[in-house]
């Protein structure tokens, strides 16, 4: 049985892959066996955080569906054309051709076609893939296509390939990094978790999206914690977070050089500046992970 | 503007029921034998009544389906879970398919929003239960078996 | 009139800043129209001290189901394919508008013509006025996934008074989606920003992907210029392979302190570096757009 513990914000850009991989270095290094997951698939950065991959070891594609015409039973009526909302189907001299940046496989088209010419076919979204990060952590994550988008099924098979690595790599603890925001991709990023840990920054904006997480979380029964992140940017609003939000703030890190620099390295701020301020508040802050873990 | 529909499930609905395009349905299973109560739990391997149930519901592998009767077991059912393929909506199709198999009672250790939301509709009597628990310990705890 | 796009990749790398000071800087002697396209979390405002209000509702297509007509027959949950619409044995068909797409197909199938269209809100978009600058926001309901369609439906407004502006600028959000793809579409010009780490070359890659094959022109900023460790030399060399013209903005601390207090780095420090290299750029884009010195 392994324990997953979630890294979210309810808004993007605020630092949650900054901490989920840091606190994954920090288990590590305590000599816990940690697998990494990238439920950010739009922005798959974990593993750049993380020193790059230094090994795949597994991956393959993920699919959806689009919509195929056969041009030999086609009467260009444009029925297609203007039925589809999402104007992915546009008409040329040899027939109605699919913008497939745009289908999104609904097959509105191939219904309201009356010789049923259009028909439905899997394609190719993106992938999922595990692999070994130059830290020596494994990472479950994935790639898109251009013009796709993170979706609740996606995460679901990201997690369910990071459940067979935990397997193999004897990794009782699992750390994913979120989908950014509260929609399909986060829920499915979260359920079954053991634990959220949610990343806030002192803006309005970060802090209604933190409460709305909470929410979430409380109506799954997952227990939640909360970081406040770049405090300095806004001390004052820092303290309003405080009061807010309704959770455990198991402490504050400030925003400076060393943060953006150990990002651009693409190594942990506890591997590149160690004795700095910011990697002494990420240990305390992860230490109380543990704690509530009772590890 | 729809002249014909054209549904014989030529490769692009799975038959009766099915859903749209290259999803696979839920199984098809008969309904409750009479006198007898339907009992659906999601479960994460398929060992009968030792199936543990599962953390996750919508996506769970398998969802347990068990008929009581004057709390004895009359049926037990554990079928893969098509719905944790769904692009979306996972929860909303299982849901469906628990309304449609009859089942009125659901034993899960948490409920997504979606499946929460249509199960409320009939009335579905959710108990939940802490992770990890076996599914015939649970339908003992809960009296529904003696 | 002309069209500027200004897109880049998540969170932090400055974008919105440079597209804002970009604005303010043409606006100094030409009619300018902003338009902020990151529906999600628009926040050009913050940095021009506005507070624009509703002037447009922005709706997208929801069944409604008449329940007088419906015969509870499931066809409609059947070919709908992200499950938004759900049969309530005996009783009724209901509607989960947090997943309905709005593609059609209930409708298409009901045999009974049970199913109407109906509107929903999903959006708004937002105007202000200070003096030679507008500024346009399309606003996302929190929470809605049709952000592309409400992006859409804020540049089709724009379209129709962009004549009365020298430049429209848009500040698109990162990514690859519809949305983006209209914006670009509708562009003289691109505008790239990216910063030096792996995750901002990643996305400058993907947007290229989508640029190149809309045959845009192009220029990029190389953001956060001078970063220790980063990636700036192999992006320069992918920008120069690709033939795209590229500008460096230097890593400095007033861009971050003029963020944090609500401004611009061309207002805040006018005389820091990287408020003297937007002000360079402002004065290429000058020439590039407008063919003058």
């Amino acid at each position: 049985m392994n324990t997953e513990i979630v890294v979210a914000s309810g808004k993007g850009g605020t630092g949650k892959t900054f901490i989920s991989s840091n606190f994954s270095y920090f288990l590590n290094k305590k000599g816990f066996n940690v697998l990494a997951v990238d439920a950010d698939v739009e922005a798959p950065d974990l593993i750049l955080a993380l020193g790059d991959v230094k090994k795949i070891l597994y991956e393959e594609n993920f699919e959806g569906q689009v919509v195929d015409i056969d041009y030999s039973k086609c009467l260009r009526c444009g029925a297609c054309v203007e039925t589809c909302r999402f104007n992915a189907l546009s008409m040329s001299d040899e027939g109605p051709v699919v913008d497939y940046n745009f289908c999104e496989g609904f097959g509105t088209c191939a219904l309201v076609c009356p010789v049923q010419a259009i028909y439905l076919k899997p394609a190719k979204r993106g992938r999922i893939f595990a692999a070994i990060s130059n830290t020596g952590i494994p990472v479950v994550t994935g790639d898109l296509d251009i013009g796709e988008k993170n979706s609740g099924l996606l995460v679901y098979r990201i997690r369910e390939l990071a459940k067979e690595y935990s397997f193999k790599f004897n990794a009782r603890l699992i750390v994913i990094d979120a989908a950014p925001g509260i929609g399909c991709p986060v829920i499915s990023s979260l359920v079954g978790a053991r634990l959220l840990v949610i990343v806030v920054e002192p803006t309005p904006q970060s802090l209604k999206g933190a409460m709305r997480l909470k929410e979430l979380a409380d109506k799954l029964n997952i227990q939640s914690l909360a970081v406040i992140n770049k405090y300095n940017l806004n001390p004052s609003f820092t303290r309003t977070i405080v009061d807010a939000l309704n959770v455990e703030i198991l402490g504050k890190i400030g925003y400076d050089d060393k943060v953006v620099e150990s990002y651009t390295l693409m190594k942990p701020i506890l591997e590149t500046y160690p004795e700095s301020k910011i990697s002494s508040n990420l240990e305390t802050i992860f230490k109380r992970i543990l704690e509530r873990l009772s590890l | 503007m729809v002249t014909s529909m054209g549904w014989s499930g030529r490769g692009y609905s799975r038959g009766r029921g099915g859903m749209w395009g290259y999803q696979a349905p839920m199984p098809q299973i008969p309904p409750p034998p009479s006198g007898s109560i339907r009992i659906v739990a999601p479960v994460d391997f398929s060992n009968g009544l030792n199936s543990p149930i599962s953390m996750r519901t919508g996506r769970a592998p398998y969802i347990a389906v068990v008929d009581v009767s004057g709390g004895k077991i009359v049926n037990v059912n554990i079928v893969q879970n098509a719905a944790a393929m769904a692009p979306r909506g996972a929860g909303v199709q299982l849901g469906q398919w628990i309304l449609n198999i009859g089942a009125s009672i659901v034993i899960a250790v948490s409920l997504g929003p979606n499946i929460d939301m249509v199960l409320r509709q009939v009335g579905v009597r959710v108990e939940l239960v802490p992770p990890g628990t076996i599914l015939g310990d649970a339908l003992a705890k809960l009296g529904f078996v003696k | 009139m002309k069209i500027v796009a200004v897109g880049g990749g998540k969170g932090g790398t400055g974008k919105t800043a440079i597209a804002v000071s970009i604005a303010k800087m043409f606006a100094i002697k030409r009619k300018i129209l902003l338009v902020d396209l990151d529906v999600d979390n628009p926040c050009t405002y913050t940095l021009l001290s506005s507070k624009p209000e509703i002037i447009k509702e922005i709706y997208a297509f929801k069944p409604k189901i008449l329940e007088d007509k419906c015969k509870l027959c499931g066809k409609c949950v059947e070919y709908c394919p992200v499950h938004a619409l759900v049969l309530i044995p005996s009783k009724k068909i209901l509607f989960i508008k947090t997943l309905c797409e709005s593609c059609g197909n209930c409708m298409i199938v009901c045999p009974e013509g049970a199913i109407k269209e109906d509107k929903a809100v999903i959006g708004w978009i937002k105007e202000d006025k200070m003096d030679n600058l507008h500024l346009i926001v399309g606003e996302a309901k929190p929470g809605e996934r049709k952000t592309d369609e409400v992006m859409t439906e804020t540049i089709e407004y724009v379209e129709k008074i962009a004549e009365n502006y020298e430049l429209l600028i848009f500040d698109v959000p990162p990514g690859t989606g519809r949305g983006i793809y209209d914006a670009f579409k509708l562009a003289d010009l691109v505008v790239t920003v990216t910063e030096p780490t792996m995750l901002g070359f990643h996305d400058l890659k993907k947007l290229y992907s989508l640029i190149r094959s809309m045959n845009k022109k192009s220029i990029a900023i190389i953001n956060k210029y001078g970063l220790k460790g980063g990636v700036q030399d192999e992006q320069e060399e992918f920008l120069r392979n690709n033939r795209v013209q590229y500008e460096k903005i230097p890593y400095d601390e007033y861009m971050v302190k003029a963020y944090v207090s609500g401004e611009t780095v061309v207002e805040a420090y006018p005389d820091s570096p990287s408020a003297r290299s937007i002000k360079k750029i402002v004065k290429n884009l000058e020439k590039i757009m407008f063919r003058s010195a």
